[in-house]
């Protein structure tokens, strides 16, 4: 079975600000081929790994000159950062923010008391899981969060 | 409805063509609404979406828009193809013709003699002279592309080599995890990073131009993924198909905001290829001839 894209939509790049190779410039990627990135321009953020978690200005600033990726309604694609602008437009549509929309809305009404988007809950001492080297836990993604 | 075989073509062609509405309103039509319990039957709105997969040779799945109808013994089909944008219109009278097997039966001919030799067609097309396939090369960087066709999807990258460094081999170096893999960092390999020993690259068509279509923009996938892979993959999970994940791949690889399967091809004003850009390498390729 051969794989081909039939299905893709979505305006926007499907690119989650948070992996983008540029992040850590380096001769590494020159010795792929790849250009070096002028000073000062660049992804400088995503949560992960040391460095500081995305804003709204970072994430309108990248897609408001990237150009579509696909006309609308052809099909679908995964869209971290599609998700993320709806993230955004339930704050204005709300004026409440992301984490205290979804506490307020579904958390508390399902009685999710040990789930959050800002660090474990209580039942994590005990219950929780961490893997060896894992670099995720310590941190926020920022906007990137929903 | 009293009407001709050749208005109903007509309609589908209009419907197609974005005529009678907008693109975005008939891409946002041309979908299913719910599913049935048959894999191969969806339902639209109005839509009897029909998906084959045993046409072509690469067993891709076609979705067939479909509406049928029927009174006393007449029996009517109509089709639209939005993947190779054909329209099909049946129309049956008498006896045999009714309960629809037959009008599927010759929509099933049509089918296995039309789609096969249009895909064909396309392949021949993308491969002429002035067409997609052939050697590009910007020798200031000492950058290379090359594409053909074979009887799978898409056009195949058979080449891509951008200053000097031979991408398709090393594919799996141009990612976080790669890198990290290389300067063996504290941070973890989030899933896999050893450079993969297979790769099957192929350019898809992303239906976005600009510049009264001059430029027309394509993505490439880089599978690596093999058959053999994907056989284990599929004995291992309750479902098959599991290595092909374009819908959620598309544009992971990303350096400095541009993805590293972007192609912009320029087109001349005849609308032969002169050339391709790849913006994430920052090289423009002149298209060197045919191989």
């Amino acid at each position: 079975m051969l794989c081909h894209p039939n299905n893709t939509d979505k305006q926007f790049y499907a690119i989650l600000v948070a992996t983008d190779m540029a992040l850590f410039p380096d001769d590494y990627w020159q010795n792929l081929g790849l250009p070096a990135i002028a000073d000062g321009t660049g992804p400088n953020c995503s949560g992960f790994l040391g460095t500081r978690p995305c804003t709204e200005e970072d994430l309108m600033a990248v897609i408001s000159d990237r150009p579509p990726l696909y006309r609308p309604y052809r099909g679908a694609s995964y869209s971290n950062v599609g998700i993320i602008l709806l993230g955004l437009v339930l704050e204005r549509a709300t004026g409440k923010k992301f984490d205290d929309l979804v506490k307020e809305k579904i958390f508390k009404p399902v009685g999710m008391e040990q789930s959050s988007f800002y660090g474990p809950g209580k039942s994590f001492k005990e219950n929780g899981f961490a893997a060896i080297g894992e670099s995720t836990l310590n941190g926020t993604f920022g906007i990137q969060e929903p | 409805m009293f009407t001709t075989t050749s208005e109903l073509l007509d309609l589908g062609s209009a419907i197609l063509s974005y005529d009678l509405l907008s693109g975005s309103q008939t891409r946002a039509w041309l979908k299913p609404a719910t599913n049935t319990n048959v894999m191969h039957h969806q339902v639209g709105a109005p839509w009897e979406i029909i998906r084959v997969n045993n046409i072509t040779q690469d067993g891709r799945i076609i979705d067939l828009f479909a509406k049928s109808g029927d009174v006393g013994m007449y029996v009517a089909e109509f089709v639209l193809i939005p993947d190779y944008g054909l329209v099909v219109s049946i129309i049956a009278a008498g006896r045999e013709s009714v309960g629809g097997v037959e009008t599927y039966a010759a929509l099933t001919q049509i089918l296995n003699t039309m789609l096969p030799a249009v895909e064909t067609a396309g392949r021949q097309q993308v491969s002429l002279q002035d067409g997609y396939t052939g050697l590009y090369a910007d020798k200031t960087t000492n950058s290379t592309l090359r594409l053909g066709v074979d009887h799978g999807p898409g056009i195949v990258v058979e080449e891509m080599t951008m200053r000097g460094v031979d991408v398709l081999a090393n594919i799996g170096a141009y990612s976080l995890a790669g890198y990290f893999t290389a300067n063996q960092s504290s941070a973890p390999p989030d899933g896999g990073a050893a450079v993969p020993p297979y790769v099957d690259a192929r350019a898809y068509p992303a239906d976005i131009s600009a510049h009264r279509g001059r430029q027309v923009s394509w993505r490439v996938l880089f599978s690596t993924i093999s058959p053999e892979v994907q056989e284990e993959l599929d004995e291992q999970l309750a479902w098959p198909g599991f290595g092909c994940q374009a819908w959620l791949g598309l544009d992971r690889q990303s350096y400095d905001y541009k993805s590293l399967g972007e192609l912009v091809f320029s087109l001349g004003a005849d609308r032969s290829v002169e050339g391709v850009e790849s913006p994430v390498f920052g090289i423009a390729l002149q298209k060197a001839g045919k191989m």
